[in-house]
């Protein structure tokens, strides 16, 4: 399963290397980062449909989450990638926002990583 | 000439000539040809003496020709003065209401009077002045007419004439006065007195050399003695009076003589030498034509008929003195008629005048009184007004010093008031600026919340992954997998790195939190303006966000990596640069909630190093926005304090006047460049080094 992050701290990278290391080492998940709305995308274009999963934080400079979310979300119908959204503000409004543009899921920052592990494997089923 | 040198003969020799029963011959042509007018009044004058006592109509009428000459040409002195003439011989006549008229006309012409230059006025040689001899002579004549009407004021105005001749030392004014007065006295029954007086007017006469009044004043004395019962000398004084008054003319003196003679003879009863002076006399007192009682005694027509009459019946001549009896009767009652109607005329006169004069006096009085009651009056309003005016000039002090007053005190509480409101507004001032500090704090609360989050996150997942990586380090190493428990170490190393960054990261945001929120320094310390501007951009993105989700722009920056450290106050230039940068953020936000999805959003922040015209090194820094720009009606005012374009309440309009302000104080420059609908842009120059 190809997961695709998001985020404008690169720094993620590590962590989720670190975090999913096990998943990684047997090849349950691979990920993939991009550090920008504008990056994403183009990976989603040249790499069609592999990733399954998206994680994107919604807060970047430039091409927010939120866009980015709308963009895979009328772009890829079939089958529609699921799109998780990570923000540090967890507020209604971000929420509500996601919700109707299509986020699957909405985590809020801290992210805590058990949590997010659970619900990767409940999606992979 | 020839005339003057004629009447200067006349005048001073007149005793040479004898008998002047009539007018000579030279002194008419005299008169009749003179072309002069100044020789012509002297002849008439001449003229005028000549009849003085010998014939009162002709000499009134040379007086009054001689009158019309000095009125001619207004020679008032000696217009006065033959109008006294011309009374004296009306006073003689017996009209006396006209003497009167022209004395009180005369006296006051002298008084008025101030034309001194006379002809002849220095009368019988005698040196005096014109118009003081005028005086003495009206007032000689007033006495005769007081006398002639039977006033005993006659005396007062005799002296009064006699004084002024004294005084001016005029011998002529002085015998004629004494003259008169010896015979006034002598009338009043007062011999002594007239002896004194007529022994006074000899010497005096003597002196002056006035043989015509000396006949009077001898003839005086003849009188005086003769009531002294001092008959031989009585009878030596009216010798030498005749022998002066027959040559001279002077008929009033003869006639009285006679008379005196008469009852003298008639007394001794020597009844020839009675008739002889009673038969004399009648000639004389038909041709002095007059009636008086001049010489103390009475000398008319009348009475000389009644001597006559007397002195015939004396001889016993019935026939005789019958006719002259009835004469007198006839003559007695005519002069007796005439005199009353004349006294009569002349109380009604006097007495019209004393009206008129209390008349005039109540007039002038009341006129005075009017007039002293409109000067009190007018004092009184004068006064009133002047009160009135100080009252109200005090009112008005007072008034103006209550209004001083007042606006003194109004003045002292507008300027507590003043004084008060500087101190609220130097309170508002260091709040607002507080307040903005503040609010571009508050702006960035959420843009450091995140920042601040996202650091602490790493933290916090390095730390617990670095837990789980040390387990399973620990397993690796119980199971002797060495190679894996060096890269689990390797792992581990770069995890405690990362969570030193992150720290570190956190650790520079909280405290340029606090560097913003605490008053500045005003310490300049040498600062990356690079990093500073990247750090605020953060910030107000953020910030921005937090507020705004929808909001997104592209963020570009082009750092010129070459410009260093410049020595700034950081926490001053910092708040310049996010307030630029959210000023710009706002400007396309606004712009994108308005124009079409193709619309991107851009802000781009640019460093460089500038070499300004004034020489030395400084940095720039753009803030370029492509939003909706600055108007041109409002870009004047973009940096006065409180001025802002944001709705109520979410801007306190200090932003760029605080900037300016900051930026001026590092001795640098704030620059603005805008097109409407395009963008605007923000320079800061800022001097790199200090010169």
């Amino acid at each position: 399963m190809k997961i695709l992050v998001v985020d404008d701290e690169k720094d993620v990278q590590v962590l989720f290397e670190q975090r999913f290391r096990k998943e990684i080492r047997s090849a349950e998940m691979e990920f993939m980062f991009a550090f920008s709305g504008e990056e994403a995308l183009q990976f989603m274009q040249s790499n069609e449909h592999e990733a399954v999963l998206i994680l994107s934080d919604i807060n970047m400079p430039g091409m927010s989450g939120l866009e980015l979310l709308k963009q895979i979300k009328e772009k890829y119908e079939a089958p529609p990638p699921v799109v998780m959204m990570i923000t540090a503000y967890g507020d209604a409004d971000n929420y509500n926002q996601a919700m109707k543009l299509g986020a699957d899921d909405f985590l809020t920052k801290p992210l805590d990583f058990t949590v997010l592990k659970e619900k990767l494997k409940t999606n992979l089923v | 000439m020839k005339y003057i040198i004629i009447i200067a003969l006349f005048a001073s020799l007149p005793f040479a000539v004898k008998a002047q029963q009539i007018l000579p011959d030279s002194l008419k042509i005299a008169f009749q040809e003179a072309v002069d007018d100044s020789v012509k009044f002297k002849a008439s004058r001449a003229i005028y003496t000549f009849y003085e006592e010998t014939n009162r109509d002709s000499a009134l009428h040379y007086a009054q020709l001689r009158y019309a000459i000095a009125r001619k040409y207004n020679r008032t002195i000696e217009e006065a003065h033959t109008q006294g003439q011309i009374a004296y011989q009306q006073i003689y006549l017996g009209r006396f209401s006209e003497a009167l008229t022209n004395l009180t006309e005369a006296i006051q012409i002298v008084v008025k009077s101030k034309n001194t230059t006379t002809w002849e006025l220095t009368l019988f040689n005698t040196p005096g002045k014109s118009r003081e001899i005028a005086l003495s002579m009206l007032n000689h004549m007033y006495g005769h007419l007081k006398l002639q009407t039977g006033s005993s004021e006659s005396l007062y105005y005799f002296k009064e004439g006699r004084r002024i001749g004294l005084e001016i030392g005029n011998d002529f004014r002085v015998t004629v006065a004494d003259m008169v007065l010896a015979t006034n006295y002598l009338l009043l029954n007062q011999p002594d007195s007239a002896l004194i007086y007529a022994k006074e007017g000899e010497a005096y006469g003597i002196r002056g050399n006035i043989p015509k009044y000396l006949a009077n004043i001898w003839y005086a004395m003849g009188a005086i003695y003769l009531k002294k019962g001092m008959n031989s000398l009585a009878l030596s004084y009216f010798k030498k009076s005749l022998g002066y008054a027959l040559p001279e003319g002077n008929l009033t003196v003869v006639a009285s003589v006679y008379e005196n003679l008469f009852s003298f003879y008639q007394l001794k009863n020597n009844v020839d030498s009675a008739l002889y002076y009673a038969v004399k006399n009648i000639p004389v007192v038909k041709s002095l034509g007059a009636t008086n009682t001049f010489s103390a005694v009475e000398i008319n027509l009348g009475k000389a008929y009644q001597n006559l009459a007397t002195a015939y019946s004396l001889q016993n001549n019935t026939d005789s003195t019958n006719k002259y009896l009835q004469l007198a009767i006839t003559v007695k009652d005519s002069l007796t008629a005439t005199k009353l109607k004349r006294l009569a005329d002349f109380q009604r006169l006097t007495l019209d005048e004393q009206l008129r004069l209390q008349n005039e006096e109540k007039e002038r009085t009341a006129f005075e009184n009017k007039r002293r009651m409109y000067v009190l009056f007018a004092g009184i309003v004068v006064a009133l007004i002047i009160m009135l005016l100080i009252y109200r000039n005090n009112r008005q002090k007072q008034k103006a010093y209550n209004l001083l007053q007042k606006q003194k005190a109004e003045t002292d509480l507008q300027k507590e008031k003043a004084d008060h409101a500087l101190q609220e507004l130097k309170a508002t001032q260091s709040q607002l600026v507080q307040s903005e500090k503040m609010a571009s704090l508050g702006e960035l609360t959420a843009g450091i919340a995140h920042e601040i989050q996202n650091p602490l996150n790493f933290v916090n997942n390095f730390s617990e992954v670095s837990t789980e990586l040390i387990k399973e380090m620990v397993d690796e190493a119980d199971k002797g997998n060495t190679a894996e428990v060096k890269v689990i170490a390797t792992d581990l190393e770069q995890n405690l790195e990362k969570i030193l960054h992150h720290g570190k990261r956190a650790d520079a945001i909280v405290k340029g939190m606090l560097q913003h929120s605490r008053s500045s320094s005003g310490v300049k310390e040498l600062t990356d303006i690079n990093a500073l501007t990247d750090e605020y951009l953060r910030l107000a993105y953020h910030g921005l966000r937090a507020k705004d989700k929808s909001f997104n722009a592209t963020m570009k920056t082009d750092f010129d990596e070459s410009i260093g450290n410049i020595n700034i106050v950081p926490q001053d230039i910092g708040r310049v640069i996010l307030n630029l940068i959210t000023n710009a953020f706002y400007a396309v936000n606004e712009k994108s909630k308005q124009t079409t999805p193709g619309y991107d959003p851009t802000v781009i922040i640019t460093t460089a190093s500038v070499q300004p015209p004034s020489g030395g090194q400084s940095i720039a820094i753009k803030v370029a926005d492509n939003g909706g720009g600055i108007p041109q009606k409002v870009l004047d005012k973009i940096f006065q304090p409180f001025f802002t374009t944001k709705p109520t309440g979410q801007g306190t309009g200090l932003g760029l006047s605080l900037s300016y302000d900051i930026v001026k104080a590092h001795g640098g420059e704030i620059k603005v460049n805008t097109n409407e609908n395009e963008g605007t842009e923000f320079i800061i120059q800022l001097p790199a080094k200090e010169n």
